[in-house]
């Protein structure tokens, strides 16, 4: 009895699980997105978010060719400009002032609810000596509930204008969010190619292999000089890593892999900060503000960017050197 | 670049980039015969009977016979290594950097980011013969799609995309976030940004970084230049600026200055927004950290990433706090000047 109990309990906080909660909100955006008669796309970005909904349910059990073939099926959608957005029927600013001076503070209480459960779980899970970051994605997931219901009760309006507003959010963003997902991917695929290994020996040929202060100057130059060019961190950090941080510095130097790799992302992050192909951050802004030089974001960031970017050489050397 | 063409004569010759006329004495040394027997000019190796199996018994004790003495060049040593340790590098080289180009190029050209990506994906594994799909269950023994034994592209597209589900999660907590906006979540974070806001340009900055810190470390995804930067940052910073020159109106204040507050605006966003977010264990970047490094083999944890995270951030934090510092005095000097 108390064994089934518990394989319950472990069924239901499970990735799965949340999985399919997310599944089913995605469901949730799709038919309204079917519906919303102010999207010209209105079928195409429907399909879109219900593909995505299916490999949040079904992810686990379908067949991974499926899978496969419903990602490519989702990138064509958005290749042909198919994930458009509509109309959300948002409160005007009056509104939001109005019920700003009535909830107050109290409008944070759900929004702060999502991280606390996340930490919360993860707290309970490492007690537990279960799997930690499961527990915080386990977590995310049923912060993200807890929030909803929280919020529900607070402001006392409908679950369908509470998913108007989730889609209104998700659509405003729309195929962007599955990049994180087709950028891993592509780490994977190169990972199967041995792309890593060829970038990793033509650096080789250049750097003295155990001189670990320049390796990690090229490590770090590499990532941002990626940057700079496609404009994305995220894009850059794949590449990266399967070809300079793991064959270069993690495995011959046994280099805690947690440090090194988190420290390279951000070097690619001062790499963002000087670029104008990172357009949503340094032109858009410009253009917001209506800035005379559209440059001016970018030459205000530079001296910052090119300061922190030597530290992030300096401190990843060092904690090498220290731990 | 020089190419060494290495092959048994009967097959096709792999081609092997080397810049190194070590490389080619060292496979001469080991007994590989050099047929064409002219000069040491390694350009015109055409071919050399060697395998791969014997070259991986050059060791460590073996360089040291060759060579009588333990330090010899290291560096190319290391390049033969890792180039014939296992790794068969010939012809496939140039597809293998095919999606590398593809992803630089179609991102350059703002082309869209999903289609290029997977574009990447797809070349960079059938050009290094990968099958399209596995030879398993209905599409068994399928030919010129299939390969026996090996996993296909869009198999390795579909499981990568399942197992990555993580990264997008944050989705279920759009809802929430979304009804709070529409109750004036953002009106109260305006108000709670006024309550604590100090007096001068750079004061105001370096408080707008530390509370989008503070989002990240919450969780939250937000885009901050047209929901807090446009309508709340800027006119704060403009009226700081006032004060400052002690002018009545915004028009008064120099226009190079106002122009430099709009680039500060600007960058205290980025610079909270950029490393602020690894703070949290649910954020995009962590989770994509997470998932590249978990994929490469590596056991990972989410939390020891955001502990690693902070001596960075909080660089960042003092960085972004020196440079608005200098913005403050530098307006003060000029306002005394102007006087």
């Amino acid at each position: 009895m108390i064994q089934n109990a518990g394989t319950i309990a472990d069924k239901l906080f499970s990735l799965d699980s949340v999985y399919v909660l997310t599944g089913l909100v995605l469901w949730v955006f799709a038919a309204m997105a079917f519906r919303d008669r102010a999207n010209k796309r209105r079928r195409a970005s429907g399909t879109f978010w219900s593909v995505l909904g299916i490999i949040f349910v079904f992810g686990s059990v379908m067949p991974h060719w499926l899978t496969g073939l419903l990602v490519l099926a989702m990138v064509s959608i958005d290749g042909l400009g198919g994930v458009a957005r509509g109309d959300y029927n948002e409160a005007s600013k009056e509104d939001q002032i109005k019920h700003a001076r009535r909830l107050r503070d109290k409008i944070f209480i759900p929004v702060l609810l999502i991280p606390a459960v996340t930490f919360a779980f993860a707290t309970v899970f490492r007690l537990l000596r279960l799997d930690v970051n499961r527990g915080a994605l386990v977590g995310l997931g049923f912060g993200g509930v807890a929030a909803m219901i929280a919020c529900l009760k607070i402001t006392g309006d409908k679950t369908r204008v509470m998913m108007n507003e989730g889609r209104r959010l998700n659509e405003a963003m729309g195929a962007v969010n599955i990049l994180p997902q087709l950028l891993a991917s592509l780490g994977v695929i190169f990972t199967a190619a041995k792309v890593g290994d060829l970038i990793a020996g033509g650096i080789i040929r250049i750097i003295p292999g155990d001189n670990l202060f320049l390796l990690v100057l090229a490590n770090c130059l590499g990532m941002s000089l990626f940057t700079i060019v496609m404009g994305n961190s995220f894009a850059a950090f794949p590449v990266i890593a399967t070809g300079v941080l793991s064959p270069l510095i993690i495995k011959p130097f046994g280099v805690n892999p947690e440090m090194v790799a988190i420290i390279t992302l951000t070097a690619g992050s001062s790499g963002t900060l000087m670029t104008p192909m990172a357009a949503n951050f340094n032109i858009v802004p410009a253009a917001l503000l209506n800035m005379r030089d559209q440059y001016g974001v970018i030459k205000f960031q530079l001296p910052y960017a090119l300061t922190i970017w030597s530290l992030h050489v300096i401190v990843m050397w060092l904690m090498i050197k220290l731990f | 670049m020089n190419a060494l063409l290495v092959g048994d004569g009967s097959t096709r010759p792999e081609l092997f980039f080397d810049s190194s006329a070590f490389t080619c004495f060292l496979l001469f040394q080991t007994g590989f015969d050099c047929c064409d027997g002219g000069a040491w000019n390694h350009w015109a190796i055409r071919k050399l009977i060697v395998t791969f199996e014997s070259v991986s018994r050059i060791d460590d004790k073996f360089r040291h016979d060759l060579f009588g003495r333990d330090r010899v060049d290291s560096h190319s040593f290391r390049a033969l290594k890792l180039v014939f340790g296992g790794t068969n590098v010939n012809v496939t080289d140039l597809f293998k950097l095919s999606g590398i180009v593809i992803v630089i190029i179609g991102l350059a050209l703002r082309l869209r980011t999903t289609l290029v990506v997977v574009a990447a994906a797809l070349v960079t594994g059938l050009g290094v013969g990968l099958p399209l799909l596995s030879s398993e269950g209905i599409f068994r023994g399928l030919p010129l799609l299939t390969k026996p034994g090996q996993e296909g592209i869009i198999d390795m597209l579909g499981r990568a995309f399942a197992d990555n589900r993580l990264m997008t999660l944050f989705i279920i907590t759009l809802p929430a976030i979304g009804l709070a906006e529409r109750y004036g979540l953002q009106e109260q974070s305006a108000a709670l940004i006024r309550r604590i806001a100090a007096a001068t340009v750079g004061r105001l900055q370096i408080v707008y970084q530390l509370f989008r810190v503070v989002i990240g470390i919450s969780g939250i995804r937000l885009n901050g230049h047209p929901s807090f930067v446009r309508p709340l940052i800027f006119p704060m910073s403009v009226g700081a600026a006032e004060a400052t020159f002690k002018t009545k109106s915004a028009e008064e204040i120099p226009e190079e200055v106002v122009e430099e507050i709009k680039a500060a605006n600007a960058a205290s966003e980025n610079y909270g927004n950029f490393y602020g977010q690894n703070l949290s264990p649910v954020q995009a970047g962590i989770l994509l950290v997470f998932a590249v490094m978990t994929g490469l083999g590596y056991s990972v944890s989410v939390l020891k990433l955001v502990i690693y995270a902070i001596p960075i951030t909080s660089i960042s934090v003092l960085l972004g706090a020196i440079q608005f510092w200098l913005l403050d005095r530098r307006y003060r000097r000029k306002a005394e000047k102007d006087q």
